[in-house]
């Protein structure tokens, strides 16, 4: 009974009802989108790499080598010869070794050496292999692989001419357009930087730069492209590289190896390990979110809360005849109550279902605009504590109208006074 | 016919709070069973205090409240809701009716509280004895006229057969000639129930219908000028 009549009375409020219902609906709305991206965000920042168990660059910052290797941010501030390379990727716990060269760019995007086996062993998200939408891996010294994201913005397909600027600055006016390259293959997105990049052979990098003296273009010993392939275009550095063990229990053996390497100052990290590290210098800004997402919730709540209170005043009728048939102040009390209970949870069921068909509905266009994948199925176990927390909250809140409530019904009796 | 009286008031004294003045006084006040009560009381005269005393929502100073044979100042405050649930019907002067609900619903209401086994009366039987068709059992009580609304009060408050009517200018709504025919029908379904009826109204002309009138600034011993609104 108690059900029908706070069931009955809100619906006889249905402007006012159905308005509530939609913020608390919007806020749960909120509240469970923040948490869901920002849970999606941390796994497919995690997975950016895998499968790569070492990194080496030279001796700098771990989170500076990550950042330039992997996100492809930030400069490198020495480079590794190619003689320690050679001599790291030739022992015996190393089951391949990827040489990156980097430093150019075009149009703002990172160009990349490095060599063909960098697609067959580079892995991303779940140890998935780069595949191609277009082409293939390049063969000869110009061919260059586009990321998704680079063919996509600017357009390019296959057989097109692209001219490398030198440096990594959006626009540059050193432009190594002496010795153009011709997109072969077009990655697949794959939602990491990789889509960002422009893959091009270490012999095309080294080629470019013959004749260049300290990043500086001497005119005297200009040279054709074609002439440059007849030179000797092994590199003399590389930037990075990643490496893959035989035995993943040799890792931290491997790792101290290259770290006290008395030859040259290397380092190694551990991808998986640098790539949370960086994750935790964003803990402010995934906090702050969160908070403005429950403050978003207290204030709904808190607007259901104000339009209850205001109605109590204007109930003292129904109050004092619900009294005179016998009802006890506890029974106000809990109508009250019930009435913001049933509110809330229609509104959390019409949050969950917005969230749920907002998710349906975009996780195709995220995953084509950003290379974002967000899972579909976002109902999960938290979606139950964030509703559990948030109906909580609202009976903690409903007790003050439902105690004004209870109050007014003691004192006023009988006779309302108006 | 020895019987217990309805209620019975002894050196009932009641003020709102310690610091003010008091507003009830009555030494000794007996009602019989099954008598019709007209209650005059202009307004200040204290007589909301007394209905919420003899209802059990208000709690006197001092003295006893006998109702039925029970002393209801020894109950405790849920105690005295399920008495008066299962004992007394209460007719405001207005809005006697939850908005929201039906006609039906709303007769019902009376009945939720209420724990004793008394069968209920036939609800279309009575809604035909007060003069109303049985089709308004479906609408909605903010449909219903003023007069409609408180014949329905009436029967919500008959419904379960309670031995106490409380009556609180249940007329002052009305014109003149409903407002006859809507006295005859409440007493008239008083009487059948032998439930005991106080009618409190300000218009002393209506005690003609009653076994006895009462003025309560005779009753009360406070003077009006003291009152507390």
């Amino acid at each position: 009974m108690l059900f029908k009549i706070a069931l009955a009375s809100i619906i006889n409020r249905r402007l006012t009802t159905i308005l509530a219902v939609c913020s608390i609906a919007m806020s749960v709305a909120i509240v469970l989108s923040v948490e869901h991206i920002r849970h999606q965000a941390k796994e497919n920042f995690a997975s950016t790499v895998s499968g790569v168990d070492l990194i080496i660059g030279a001796r700098s910052g771990r989170i500076n080598l990550l950042l330039y290797s992997v996100f492809r941010i930030g400069n490198a501030t020495n480079n590794i010869s190619w003689k320690s390379f050679q001599n790291i990727a030739q022992q015996k716990q190393i089951k391949w070794a990827i040489p990156i060269s980097l430093g150019d760019s075009h149009k703002g995007y990172r160009v990349m050496g490095t060599t063909e086996d960098y697609f067959t062993h580079y892995r991303y998200g779940q140890k998935q292999l780069l595949k191609f939408s277009q082409g293939e891996k390049f063969s000869g010294v110009y061919d260059v692989v586009l990321g998704a994201d680079v063919a996509k913005k600017l357009q390019y397909k296959i057989g097109q001419k692209i001219i490398v600027s030198h440096g990594v600055a959006s626009v540059s006016f050193v432009n190594h357009d002496d010795k153009p390259f011709t997109v072969v293959g077009i990655l697949e997105a794959t939602g990491t930087p990789v889509d960002r990049t422009v893959h091009t052979t270490l012999a095309g990098i080294e080629a470019i730069h013959v004749g260049w003296i300290n990043g500086v273009q001497t005119p005297a010993s200009s040279i054709s492209a074609r002439d440059a392939l007849k030179q000797d275009l092994t590199p003399k550095n590389i930037t990075a590289a990643y490496i893959g063990l035989k035995n993943r229990i040799t890792t931290f053996r491997v790792q101290r190896a290259i770290n006290e390497n008395k030859q040259e100052p290397l380092m190694a990290i551990l991808p998986g390990v640098v790539i949370s590290e960086l994750w935790q210098t964003m803990d402010v800004v995934e906090k702050v979110l969160s908070l403005i997402a429950g403050l978003v919730a207290v204030t709904s709540l808190l607007g259901i809360i104000t339009m209850m209170l205001s109605t109590i005043k204007q109930r003292g009728r129904e109050i004092a005849v619900l009294r005179a048939i016998g009802a006890p102040a506890r029974f106000i009390f809990g109508l009250i109550q019930l009435e913001v209970i049933v509110i809330v949870l229609t509104g959390l069921i019409v949050g969950v279902g917005l969230f749920w068909g907002g998710i349906v509905i975009s996780e195709p266009i995220i995953s084509s605009l950003y290379g974002f994948s967000l899972t579909t199925n976002p109902l999960t176990w938290s979606t139950g504590q964030y509703s559990l927390i948030m109906l909580t909250v609202a009976m903690l809140f409903a007790c003050l109208p439902a105690t004004m409530a209870y109050r007014q019904s003691l004192k006023q009796g009988l006779t309302v006074k108006e | 016919m020895p019987s217990k009286p309805a209620i019975s008031l002894n050196n009932i004294t009641f003020r709102w709070s310690k610091n003010s003045p008091h507003t009830l006084d009555i030494e000794s006040w007996e009602v019989n069973t099954g008598q019709s009560i007209f209650i005059y009381g202009r307004s200040g005269s204290g007589k909301s205090t007394l209905l919420n005393i003899i209802a059990g929502i208000l709690e006197p100073r001092h003295g006893t409240v006998t109702i039925l044979g029970q002393n209801i100042n020894q109950l405790k405050q849920t105690q005295k809701d399920k008495f008066r649930a299962n004992h007394m019907g209460v007719i405001f002067q207005q809005f006697n009716l939850i908005p929201y609900l039906s006609v039906r619903e709303n007769i019902q209401l009376s009945q939720i509280f209420s724990t004793t086994q008394n069968t209920t009366k036939d609800i279309k039987l009575l809604i035909n004895q007060l003069g109303l068709p049985a089709s308004l059992l479906s609408r909605k009580a903010n449909q219903l006229s003023v007069g409609q609304q408180q014949r329905v009060a009436v029967a919500r408050a008959l419904f379960h057969k309670p031995e106490i009517i409380i009556a609180d200018e249940p007329t002052s709504a009305l014109d003149t000639e409903t407002r006859d025919e809507f006295i005859n029908l409440l007493l008239q379904q008083t009487k059948e129930n032998k439930s005991t009826i106080l009618f409190v109204s300000h218009d002393k002309s209506l005690s003609q219908y009653f076994d006895q009138t009462i003025d309560l600034q005779q009753l009360n011993k406070i003077e009006p000028s003291h009152h507390v609104i």
